[in-house]
């Protein structure tokens, strides 16, 4: 049994206008029918543009919000069947890295007093180790805990969200684009601290970004996102290697490096950014997909099974004529 | 816990840091700040003292020694300050004036902050109907004068002290209730009080421990800024008859009482006006020092 | 950010029908919660009336004919369920029929309108002269940034600002009724009654809207695309008058709203201070002797006053914000 599952869930939005004023309201599908699993020790990415949904779908993993339909189970328990005090105990298990660490942290209390703070609201989790070795173990000095966060740089900061995140011992993290908001030679070293800690500890992990060069150094599967939908699902080596959805042939084309050996065939995609208060008909990718039919005008395609572990959202592969730029 | 605290105690740098940083603010502090700052002490000195430091009672009269003028112009009186229509010390009235006054902006203050934050707290808590319903009644309020608000109260309930009281502390609740619910909403959505649930801590503790101590700062230069007002409204009140009744006394009841004579007695109106004027013009520039100085941000 | 190298083709351009649509909402919307306001202050009004007691007692006066008190009666369905008192006394608000003042037993709304001009003519005068200085001051001394001038005019406005109307009132009564004998003190028979509750009550805006004139100048100024204009040869004061002021209305029209709050506030004060026999003055009168009805009529007179000139500046600033034609998705 996977430790995270998520079954078919759908978050809703109402956005614009006043609760006065429902005429002026659209609907955001946030997350359309998502379906995820993580098992224990497991690292599962997931990646997409901007607006696609994954922050949310990290929310709804963690039961941070309750779906509009589907359903997250957590170690068996059905997150929308618990009451919020068993939530809440539930909690110190499950964990979640904010992208933005500044503005996760109580500007007025010492980063020490906020790191322990966990195992005092859960007093019966963790081994509760003193606030020097939580410090120490994401590489920080223990004399650092009388700081406040405004005193602190932006890699120290993300350091210290991550040891509050450790404190209680958590079987699933939820790191939501932890090094977006850092200078790139900072990101370096939080990926490498959040690879050593999996190791050391063996959560599992989700871990939502926007940049596939991270992602391949700290993921073990990849899901891929468009308009709070997966699109395509499967290991990093595999999905990085030979993309079936035309969205990840585009996002893989777009980052050179990634895969070398890949023959470059430049996907241009066309027309309007995604909107996720007006999903297209269909196939929701089909007004910038180089590759759509027809058909994916009317159909939405299912997520089928392609290939080992692996599984798309594409009517050209579900009907056999896959496209495939490194033919 | 404790292991907390001993690690804050290994590093008391930082916190003298802290501390220098807020310091060398106050070193730059313009002058004008500093009068007023010295004058508000005063004020409050006089409040609490006033017992003591009135050379008179402010109702004592007396008949043979009516509308002397100052001794402080160099006059032959007994008075300072000079006497009123009725022979009372104009000197000890404006004390006891300022005690009353300051009393009742400060009790005010203090029932409009907690009224305020109350409300804004709620509305970030509850959002959704009750949010939209409880700003509805910020923005009604918002948008009317609020002398009209009080005199329609006094005119309904007539006049007693504690509704005074109770009035000037409505002044201005919903500029708190809008500071807090911004500030709420903020640490709800995207700020700590999101992380810490995130982490599991309950409604009780992240407003207890968290929020409270995050939005003192902001309130309290809020309740600087809104300090000229509340004096204002009492003041006001009682400069139209509806506020403080004699034989107590106020700043506004005093120079309503001055007006008639200012043509045969103009020190009756010179010290009560002074002192009004640079009370409520101490807590202005105080209080937009303090805005502009502190790091909160206030709409 | 995500900064995805996607080819983002941007958002079709701005269509006439789409724009005018969100106007309309805009303007439904604003109107609606005046609306809400409004109902709101009359509720309070009603249920602060059924607190203090009887309402028959409150609004007629004590000699009033059995008769009168009977239709009185019937009329506020005084003997009916909460819920229809409730109806009737909005039916009756929009009937203007709001009871009898207790002073001489005449009609509320007759006594109060026969009120409305003198304060007409002491706010709206006040109030042009509070635009009349507060603006040109704003600017002058954003235009003297940190020189003497700024400081000292700076100075004076938060002076101005933060006095209580009555010490200035008194202050000016003495100055040029009593000392200098230029001016009469109180009362409304002349033209040069007017000079000095105007003075009063237009200076505390002025002041008001000088302070924020000028920041909101000052901020515009430091703005790139002025910086730029003022690099490609403009004057100071060109770049003012074409990109500043403009820019800067959204803000001033917003503090235009508050002055006008602040007018209709300071004018009960200064009505009092000088003896001027407009509505602030009755209202005081009235709250004195507890004449409900007349207080009553006032409170909502006053209040539909204040929401409609909310609601235009509301519109204003609806059609001087530039996003307005250019996004309608922050349009609220």
């Amino acid at each position: 049994m996977p430790l995270v599952e998520a079954q078919g869930v759908t978050k809703h939005f109402r956005v614009g206008g006043s609760a006065f004023a429902t005429i002026s309201r659209a609907t955001v599908k946030a997350v359309a029918g998502a379906d995820l699993a993580v098992d224990r020790g497991e690292t599962l990415a997931v990646v997409g543009e901007s607006g696609c949904g994954k922050s949310t779908l990290g929310r709804l993993l963690l039961g941070l919000m309750p779906p509009s339909s589907g359903r997250v189970m957590f170690d068996g328990h059905d997150l929308a069947g618990l009451g919020s005090p068993a939530l809440r105990r539930l909690r110190a298990r499950m964990q979640l890295v904010f992208q933005n660490p500044l503005q996760a942290l109580d500007p007025r209390m010492s980063v020490g007093e906020q790191i322990v703070e966990p195992t005092v609201i859960h007093p019966a989790a963790g081994n509760r180790l003193p606030v020097a070795d939580l410090l120490a173990q994401v590489g920080l000095d223990p004399a650092l805990a009388g700081r406040f966060p405004h005193q602190l740089s932006g890699g120290q900061r993300q350091r210290v969200v991550i040891a509050r995140a450790m404190a209680t011992q958590p079987d699933f993290i939820v790191f939501d684009e932890p090094v977006s908001a850092l200078d790139v030679s900072v990101q370096a070293q939080i990926i490498r601290l959040i690879r050593d800690l999996q190791t050391a500890r063996g959560f599992a992990s989700v871990f939502i970004s926007h940049d596939l060069r991270v992602v391949r150094h700290v993921a073990d599967r990849v899901a891929v996102m468009y308009l709070g939908r997966i699109v395509e699902e499967g290991p990093v080596r595999a999905v990085f290697a030979e993309p079936l959805h035309p969205y990840t042939q585009a996002l893989i084309a777009a980052v050179p490096r990634l895969a070398p050996g890949m023959r470059r065939v430049r996907v241009v995609l066309k027309g309007e950014p995604p909107n996720p208060a007006a999903i297209p008909s269909g196939c929701p990718f089909h007004p910038r997909c180089p590759v759509a039919e027809y058909d994916c005008r009317t159909h939405a395609p299912a997520r089928v099974a392609a290939g080992p572990a692996r599984s798309v959202a594409c009517i050209r592969v579900a009907s056999g004529s896959t496209f495939l730029p490194a033919a | 816990m404790t292991s907390a605290e001993t690690a804050a105690g290994t590093a008391p740098g930082t916190v003298a840091a802290n501390r220098r940083r807020k310091r060398s603010a106050f070193r730059s502090m313009p002058f004008s700040v500093c009068l007023g700052a010295c004058w508000m002490a005063l004020m409050f000195a006089a409040a609490i003292a006033a017992p003591w430091l009135a050379p008179y009672g402010y109702a004592e009269q007396q008949p043979l020694l009516r509308l002397k003028p100052p001794a402080l112009f160099g006059y032959e009186t007994p008075f300072w300050l000079g006497s009123d229509h009725l022979g009372r010390d104009v000197l000890s009235r404006v004390i006891h004036a300022i005690r009353l006054s300051i009393v009742i902006a400060v009790a005010g203050t203090l029932i409009g902050a907690c009224v305020g934050t109350a409300v804004g707290m709620l509305a970030a808590r509850l959002r959704g109907w009750w949010e939209e319903a409880l700003m509805m009644l910020v923005d009604v309020q918002a948008s009317l004068p609020f002398m009209i608000f009080a005199l329609t109260i006094v005119a309904f309930f007539g006049n007693n002290f504690w509704l005074l009281v109770i009035i000037v502390g409505l002044a201005g609740w919903e500029r708190y209730a809008r500071l807090v619910r911004g500030l709420v909403v903020e640490a709800e959505t995207t700020g700590y009080a999101a992380a810490l649930r995130a982490v599991g801590a309950d409604s009780w503790r992240i407003y207890r421990h968290h929020i409270l101590r995050n939005i003192t700062g902001a309130l309290l230069v809020q309740m600087t800024l809104n300090f000229p007002e509340t004096i204002m409204i009492e003041t006001g009140l009682s400069f139209l008859g509806l506020g403080v009744q004699p034989p107590l006394t106020s700043l506004g009841l005093l120079i309503s009482e001055s007006r008639n004579y200012i043509a045969i007695a103009w020190w009756i109106a010179l010290a009560p006006s002074i002192v009004a004027a640079f009370t409520t013009l101490s807590v202005c520039v105080v209080g937009d020092w303090l805005r502009d100085v502190s790091d909160v941000r206030l709409r | 950010m995500d900064t995805l190298p996607l080819q983002h083709d941007g958002r079709p351009g701005p269509h006439l029908g789409r724009r005018l649509a969100a106007l309309a909402r805009f303007c439904l919307l604003k109107l609606a919660r005046t609306l809400a306001t409004l109902w709101i202050v009359v509720t309070f009004t009603f249920v602060i009336l059924r607190l203090t007691g009887d309402p028959a007692l409150s609004l007629l006066p004590d000699n009033a004919p059995p008769d009168i008190a009977a239709a009185f009666r019937s009329r506020w369905g005084l003997d009916r369920p909460v819920w229809t008192q409730y109806a009737l006394y909005f039916r009756n608000m929009l009937d203007g029929n709001l009871g009898y003042s207790l002073a001489n037993g005449r009609d509320a709304v007759a006594v109060v309108l026969e009120r409305v001009p003198a304060t007409l003519r002491l706010t709206v005068s006040a109030f042009a002269l509070t635009l009349a200085v507060g603006l040109p001051v704003g600017v002058f001394a954003a235009l003297r940034h940190g020189r003497m001038a700024d400081r000292a005019l700076m100075m004076l406005a938060t002076v101005k600002y933060s006095l209580p109307n009555f010490v200035i009132g008194i202050g000016l009564i003495y100055a040029f009724a009593i000392w200098l004998r230029l001016l009469p003190s109180s009362g409304s028979a002349t033209a040069a009654h007017l000079i000095l509750p105007v003075v009063t009550l237009g200076l505390s805006g002025a002041a008001v809207i000088a302070r924020f004139t000028r920041s909101a100048a000052l901020e515009t100024l430091g703005q790139p695309y002025v910086r730029a204009a003022m690099a490609a040869g403009e004057t100071r004061t060109q770049a003012i008058v074409r990109h500043v002021l403009p820019n800067a209305a959204v803000p001033i029209l917003t503090v235009i709203g508050f002055t006008i709050g602040g007018l209709v506030g300071g004018s009960i004060i200064v009505e009092q201070v000088f003896a001027w026999p407009g509505i602030g003055r009755l209202l005081v009168d009235a709250v004195a002797v507890r004449d409900l009805a007349v207080a009553q009529v006032i409170v909502i007179l006053l209040a539909v006053a204040m929401v409609t000139a909310n609601l235009a500046i509301d519109l204003a600033y609806g059609l001087v914000n530039p996003r307005f034609w250019n996004n309608d998705d922050d349009i609220r």
